[in-house]
């Protein structure tokens, strides 16, 4: 599933998104930044798909675009069968009800003014859902729901703990019944005993509710644990995209493949005796691509070819797409 | 640990800020080369206990006690201008944010030039050829271009390998490193943890290496330090350790987290709750509110480190004799 199959719930289609910077004291443009640069990808109903990459691979940016929080410079975004790219109005209100957002720092995501039972009703009240005593009863009924007692409506956000205010961040996302919510590296800024707390929350109301998550993440192991079907991004490009134990036990991208290798067992028999890729260099500008393969210049496996020609995502296996001229 | 004597030996060492101890009566020692991870959350004291060492603590922090030793000689109270004879010289520090640490202001030239400096009788030119090398001793391979640099002109992980040249350049006997990697991509993390045991093989250097991720522990560590709240909870060989937790807290900070081996879509064992805020805690244990073993005995009475298994290994645990068996927390 990468176009428009039938279970589709979010589709993107050659999606791109390309920052132009300020004019210099020539009056020209540099080179804009290609943050996404062609990105096809589908997400199913009560389907989690994991997104990796380093930072700078563009998976926030693709993330924002999904929402319009930037708007795509190319390619379209469908939900639920229709087409959102350039939707306005009514039909852009609709769309951002079923689809919300979490974001990775809850200390900068709830406003510290606001007491937290008013940040997690505010979008009831926004999209004139609830108000008055509707709208309380509403709000304890979500703090409920990610384990937060609901007397607790009435404080700030310094009251709480990271875990806490992630927690809330969670609830006022699941406000409005959203079919879809994009997660943007939501335990990254959580210490490791709270993390294991929000991804089971986060499992069980895609069980209960039915929700699908877009689950943006740099954090491989997290990724593989909360996914279905893994997508990874280098250089604003989808470089490989295949269900989750495909990806991780038969990876082809050789990006993928040093990718899984760098992340550190936790057992140290099993950590010292493995072969590890150490990728030469690091990312390349985003303003300056490298031409033909994004991934090239450090890849273990470049041949002349991959310096010439982009590879196209192409389905090696079934549901298992690459983008690699030497991997079949 | 080897019979040779520690180069190393912290005892008691107790660092507070603003009344609370966030580090609490910490003792543990360093064998030559030896590398010993120090594991924890944050808030645990584990940068706290590396900044003590160093000198380095933020101006709220007092030490009110610890006898620090460094190849047998107390450097506790050896104050400002004795400290700095020490430091890059016998011990190093890096820190998580390499971007941050270094001066904005100065090229990357000039910092290393200070750095060698400080410790040799070199002019300029020569200090500048010596500088070269050692960023090509970690593997930067444009070395002249990145003498002339800004550090906001380099990636983060460049940073870090600058940091690490600067920090080797006196050849210390010492280096603690504060989350090296955190900030780094787990590609460019894995470049630096291989440039770090390259480099620490080379001079023979022993490492304090602070992390809060078990796998850089597993992939790293002779020896691991667990701290909960201030306190050491356990000591262990690190093969040791992973083969058997001896304390909760180790065990469920093994088991909480996602693992590549793991079985995906499974619920995740939780720790319940949040480390309390220092000072906060009962007179018990300070994770006994947070623990699936704990007794009466656990909150009313603090366990002691004390000796388990043999081997130098210690666990602070009225029930260190059930920990790490079948079951465990879920």
């Amino acid at each position: 599933m990468t176009g428009g199959a039938p279970g589709e719930l979010l589709g993107l289609t050659d999606l791109a998104v390309h920052f132009t910077g300020r004019r210099n004291w020539r009056g020209r443009y540099p080179p804009p930044v290609r943050a996404v640069d062609g990105v096809t990808l589908a997400v199913g109903h009560r389907e989690t798909l994991g997104l990796v990459g380093e930072s700078g691979c563009g998976k926030s940016t693709l993330g924002n675009a999904v929402l319009r929080l930037v708007r795509p410079t190319a390619g379209q975004v469908r939900f639920d069968g229709r087409d959102v790219t350039a939707a306005t109005g009514d039909e852009l209100r609709v769309f951002r009800r079923n689809v919300q957002m979490i974001f990775q720092d809850p200390y900068s995501a709830l406003n510290p003014k606001l007491k937290v039972g008013e940040s997690v009703g505010e979008p009831l009240l926004a999209h004139g859902l609830a108000d008055g005593e509707a709208l309380g009863r509403q709000v304890n009924e979500l703090l409920d729901l990610v384990g937060l007692p609901p007397e607790r409506a009435t404080r700030y956000p310094h009251e709480f703990s990271g875990g806490q205010r992630q927690r809330l961040v969670i609830a006022r996302a699941l406000a409005l019944r959203p079919k879809l919510i994009v997660c943007d590296e939501p335990v990254s800024a959580l210490d490791v005993s709270i993390r294991s707390q929000i991804l089971n929350l986060l499992m069980e109301f895609q069980q209960r509710l039915g929700l699908s998550y877009l689950f943006i993440s740099h954090d491989l192991s997290v990724v593989r644990h909360i996914s279905h079907r893994v997508a990874v991004m280098y250089l604003g490009r989808v470089v490989e995209l295949a269900p989750r134990d495909n990806l991780f036990r038969e990876p082809l991208h050789p990006y993928t493949e040093a990718l899984i290798s760098a992340i550190p067992l936790p057992d140290p028999i099993q950590q010292r005796k493995r072969h590890r890729i150490i990728l030469k260099g690091e990312l390349p500008k985003p303003t300056a691509p490298p031409p033909g393969c994004p991934f090239h210049t450090r890849c273990p496996i470049a041949q002349p070819m991959c310096r010439e020609k982009v590879p196209p995502l192409e389905e090696k296996r079934s549901g298992h797409w690459a983008a690699c001229h030497l991997r079949n | 640990m080897t019979a040779a004597p520690a180069l190393l030996s912290v005892e008691n060492l107790t660092v507070v800020i603003g009344g609370a101890a966030v580090v609490d009566r910490v003792s543990f020692e360093v064998g030559g080369g030896q590398v010993v991870a120090i594991v924890g959350e944050s808030g645990c004291g584990k940068s706290m206990t590396a900044f003590a060492l160093m000198d380095l603590l933020p101006a709220a922090a007092r030490r009110t006690s610890g006898r620090i030793e460094l190849s047998g000689r107390p450097i506790q109270d050896l104050g400002d201008a004795g400290m700095r004879k020490l430091r890059g010289k016998e011990m190093s520090i890096i820190f998580q944010e390499p971007v941050a640490a270094l001066d904005p202001l100065m090229t990357v030239g000039d910092q290393l030039i200070e750095a060698i400096r400080a410790h040799h009788d070199l002019d300029r030119a020569q200090s500048m050829a010596h500088a070269r090398k050692l960023l090509e001793s970690v593997g930067i391979t444009d070395a002249d271009l990145r003498l002339k640099q800004y550090p906001f002109e380099l990636s983060g992980g460049m940073c870090q390998r600058v940091m690490i040249a600067g920090a080797l350049a006196g050849q210390p006997r010492l280096l603690i490193a504060d989350e090296p990697t955190t900030a780094l991509d787990v590609t460019i993390q894995a470049q630096i943890l291989e440039l770090i045991k390259a480099r620490r093989a080379e001079i023979g250097a022993s490492v304090i290496l602070i992390t809060h991720d078990m796998g850089i522990v597993a992939d790293m560590a002779d020896r691991v330090l667990v701290m909960y709240a201030g306190r050491i909870v356990e000591e262990a060989d690190a093969f040791d350790l992973f083969a058997r937790p001896r304390h909760p807290y180790t065990e469920a900070l093994m088991k909480s987290v996602p693992r590549l081996d793991d079985v995906p879509g499974t619920r995740l064992p939780v720790i319940e709750g949040a480390v309390p805020r220092p000072g906060s805690h009962g007179p018990g244990c300070r994770f006994a509110d947070r623990c699936f073993l704990a007794i009466d005995r656990c909150r009313a009475e603090e366990p002691g480190l004390l000796p388990v298994d043999g081997g130098g290994r210690r666990s602070a645990c009225w029930r260190r004799d059930d920990v790490g068996l079948a079951g465990g927390p879920a």
